[in-house]
């Protein structure tokens, strides 16, 4: 399954929020991968997603590939939606 | 804004064998930095970082920790490199590697783009295998600076 999505919250993908993505990745036995500006990387390794560095307001791909991929894409859908769960 | 850009001679520790705990690290690692910007108390460095602790473990795999923060007062964006003679405990969910190279890392209250350009580039160091053992092979501070600093190749 592949959905993009915006970063919604006001740090981008920082530290903390590249935590939680890898913590709930990890959850799931698909594997999962973030596309930004060209470039896949697996999202259950935390200096991965680190690297990333999305700010605010762009856009990146999920793509998500196996027994649980349609519960994958819903949770990580939601923990970006929510800004995880940060207040902006 | 790069790695290299925050990085100075006096703030790489190298082979410390006296720390034996995430908190001696990280009281260690507040010393240096008010030693260096004397707007800011090394306490409420050592504050900042611990409450970010709290928040989750900062260690990142292969034996390293990310500790960071952001300080109101701090005049630019500082990174503390400390390598450890014996490994700690970081309280790392995963594998519970413990912990013998340290990244303290902090921001000014106010940057964003900037700090998430130094963790990404962090990040991005620590991927390479010959970065992480460069670090590792240095014998004193000084050749530790010039590991941190040194190139590498991206592809």
């Amino acid at each position: 399954m592949k959905q993009e999505v915006k970063i919604k919250n006001k740090l981008g993908i920082h530290a903390r929020a590249a935590m939680k993505i890898i913590d709930l990745a990890g959850r799931f036995q698909s594997k999962i991968d973030i596309c930004y500006g060209g470039n896949c990387i697996d999202a259950k390794d935390i200096l991965s997603v680190m690297s990333l560095a999305v700010p605010c307001g762009d856009d990146v791909v999920l793509v998500i590939d196996g027994v649980d991929e349609a519960l994958a894409m819903k949770s990580l859908l939601n923990l970006i939606d929510d800004r995880f769960g940060e207040a902006e | 804004m790069k790695l290299r850009d925050i990085l100075t001679p006096g703030l790489t520790l190298c082979c410390d064998d006296s720390i034996q705990t995430k908190k001696q690290a990280l009281h260690t690692i507040s010393t240096m930095i008010a030693d260096v910007d004397s707007r800011v108390k090394d306490k409420r460095v050592f504050d900042a970082l611990m409450k970010r602790e709290q928040l989750g473990s900062t260690a990142v795999g292969h034996g390293f920790a990310i500790p960071h923060a952001r300080i109101s007062d701090l005049r630019g964006a500082i990174c503390v490199i400390l390598s450890l003679k014996s490994p700690i405990n970081f309280d790392s969910d995963d594998n519970h590697q413990p912990v013998d190279v340290i990244f303290g890392l902090l921001v000014p209250e106010a940057a964003t783009g900037g700090h998430l350009e130094i963790l990404s580039d962090i990040a991005l160091h620590l991927k390479d295998s010959d970065y992480r053992q460069g670090l590792r092979m240095a014998l004193d501070s000084e050749q530790m600076y010039e590991a941190a600093i040194g190139d590498f190749d991206l592809d």
